[in-house]
């Protein structure tokens, strides 16, 4: 491979972050609706064990958190 | 004079968010490393769990006549031992390093789907704590990790009971839920590694542990579908009056050895893939030369991926195959030793000639070599028809699966942990304790599981909770038990070494192994963006060209 095939160019602005932009990358990394969500799966599959009511609390834990997830701003 | 105005000073004593502290970041964090990290902690506190259930099995069959254990506990503690291991410990453990290290290694800032990343990791959480809160019922499942139908219906037919308790309701459901994580975890693989690499990062550029990742992904989400329906089929039997498997209303208990198996060996090799991409990433770095054979490495990862799901009826050679099936299937077994063999031969020809540096992680790679290739062999006879009549469903099959997932996939999880350690804390595990939890758990290993052979051989079953005194199994079962104590005894050593490295370690730097991939081009432990400036890539070794630009491997190479 030649020399010249092998160099890339400069980074772009998009592969470079910016102080801002770093601290929001920081930020971001956080929402606690993945938890919510593995919270009610588990309710709702103890729930078959356990008793059909705790099923139905279970179901509409998911259905809080699935919407919670997919309304969350990011 | 004041010099704050009161503004300041509310703002100054602001209380933290939920997600600011402690326990909130990391409950909330969807940064990869953090849920790495978490992945591989949660995946050892199960491997704890798993070993002491593995110690309870061998002191009940220390002795012949043992009572450590009744019948029903001894069945409820093998199951959830393997269980344990493979769904809550191996899966999760190599998920962890993946999550890790895939998109440091890639380049990447994190995974595709940060959120379902985090969503996978706390579904194995609730998962292994559904599964084994069974304990707290007294109603463990007791059918072996492969919970054979119809032995696992609440009634096997004409009123007789089979299993009509919780014990394989837990087990259906926590697999399903298991299932759930892995299915999220390696779509976000798939899509992490195929859309987001760095520039010139091309997918023969790829680090080879990002390959099997890769691979791995793929198996997961091909073979995971047969196990779920499986299960489904399995609760909807014991609860809505259904017979998928019971022959006398017309079902078929083969169908569940089907579904389960064409999931069970793809399975085999979603817990051994991983590990050879670490032995891959391992070796070269302590041998300071390049992968020997990269490409074929890498492209005998994808064909055991493929052959991979036409081998599964091996495990069903004695329940009366048609000779056409047994023909296929041993033929099908056979040659996927060959491309097992290629990385074999490639990794021997990495170390060969190499400056071998015998760290740690390097000690773990060899002995993961050398056990692999044993159960590797065991393995390949297991093909031979006639022998696997003789042998089937005693502790020679034990025997073989423990090298291939202990020998083989454990001691390459302890070769990513001494290596990948560094860069997660910052500190350098203890060289010395190290060296002695390599030595005792080599010995430990084949002290437990070579003597199973022969006991398999003399005609021990697996699975049985005692036996006589008279049958010549005495001596090999106490030295198999004195064996794996002395594995608890290594582990014991490690946890020390942790203990011991988090309070007052050395500190390792950025790079103490002088390695070659872009996650050592990184602090240690990353900052949570990873990469500053998303690194240029133009060969392999992407970090070794960055320190050593004379002699980069982009000016000779021609990949």
């Amino acid at each position: 491979m030649s020399e010249e095939s092998g160099q890339r160019k400069k980074p772009s602005r998009r592969d470079r972050l910016t102080p801002e932009q770093m601290e929001q990358a920081i930020n971001a990394k956080r929402s606690y609706w993945p938890f919510m969500l593995a919270v009610a799966v588990f309710i709702t599959l103890a729930g078959v064990e356990i008793h059909p009511i705790v099923v139905g609390i279970g179901a509409l834990l998911d259905i809080v958190a699935i919407i919670g997830w997919g309304l969350e701003y990011h | 004079m004041a010099t704050r105005t009161i503004a300041e000073g509310v703002s100054l004593t602001r209380r933290k968010r939920f997600g600011e502290t402690y326990i909130g970041a990391w409950i909330m964090t969807i940064d990869h490393k953090k849920i790495g990290v978490m992945y591989i902690v949660t995946a050892f506190f199960f491997f704890l769990v798993g070993g002491v259930e593995a110690l309870l099995v061998r002191t009940q069959l220390a002795v012949p006549n043992g009572n450590v254990l009744t019948n029903d506990q001894y069945n409820q503690v093998f199951t959830m031992h393997g269980t344990t291991m493979i769904f809550l410990f191996v899966m999760p453990m190599l998920t962890g390093f993946g999550n890790f290290v895939v998109p440091l290694m890639i380049g990447a800032r994190d995974m595709a789907y940060p959120r379902l990343n985090a969503f996978g990791y706390w579904v194995v959480l609730f998962g292994g704590l559904f599964l084994n809160s069974s304990f707290l019922f007294g109603q463990a499942p007791n059918a072996g990790w492969f919970s054979y139908a119809p032995l696992t219906e609440a009634t096997c037919g004409n009123g007789v009971l089979c299993t009509p308790g919780l014990n394989m309701d837990f087990w259906a459901l926590g697999i399903l839920m298991l299932g759930v994580s892995s299915i999220a975890g390696s779509l976000n693989f798939v899509v992490t590694i195929l859309r987001l690499r760095a520039p010139g990062m091309t997918i023969n550029r790829m680090p080879l542990f990002v390959w099997m990742s890769l691979v791995t992904s793929f198996l997961l989400l091909f073979a995971l579908p047969s196990v779920t329906a499986a299960s489904i089929l399995l609760l909807l039997d014991r609860h809505l009056g259904t017979h998928f498997f019971q022959a006398g209303a017309g079902g078929d208990p083969l169908l569940w050895q089907h579904l389960f198996w064409s999931f069970g060996h793809p399975e085999v090799y979603i817990l051994i893939l991983p590990a050879f991409g670490i032995i891959s990433e391992v070796l070269p770095v302590f041998s300071r030369k390049p992968i020997f054979g990269y490409t074929f490495i890498a492209w005998s990862g994808v064909a055991i991926g493929f052959l991979s799901f036409t081998v599964w009826a091996h495990h069903m050679f004695a329940v009366g195959l048609p000779l056409v099936a047994q023909a296929f299937f041993a033929t099908s077994t056979t040659l996927i030793a060959i491309p097992t063999a290629v990385k074999i031969f490639n990794w021997i020809a990495t170390v060969y000639g190499g400056k071998v540096s015998f760290k740690v992680p390097m000690l773990f790679a060899l002995g993961f070599i050398a056990m692999f290739l044993i159960g590797g062999l065991n393995g390949a006879a297991l093909a031979v028809v006639p022998f696997d009549y003789q042998v089937t469903d005693t502790y020679f099959v034990v025997a073989h699966l423990h090298y291939v997932l202990f020998g083989g996939t454990v001691f390459g999880v302890f070769s990513a942990i001494y290596y990948w350690f560094p860069k997660m804390t910052g500190r350098l595990l203890n060289e010395r304790l190290g060296q002695v939890h390599f030595w005792l758990m080599l010995i430990g290993v084949n002290l437990t599981f070579f003597p199973m052979h022969i006991l398999g051989l003399l005609g021990m079953p697996r699975r049985v909770y005692t036996y006589a005194g008279n049958l010549g199994w005495n001596e090999l079962n106490l030295l198999a038990t004195i064996g794996a104590f002395i594995i608890a005894i290594s582990i014991m050593v490690f946890l020390w070494n942790f203990i011991v490295t988090m309070r007052s370690g050395e500190k390792s730097g950025d790079d103490p192994w002088n390695a070659y991939t872009l996650e050592w081009d990184t602090s240690s432990p990353p900052k949570p963006y990873n990469f500053e400036v998303i690194p240029t890539v133009r060969s392999r070794r992407p970090f070794y060209d960055k320190k050593n630009p004379e002699i980069a491997d982009w000016k000779t190479a021609t990949h």
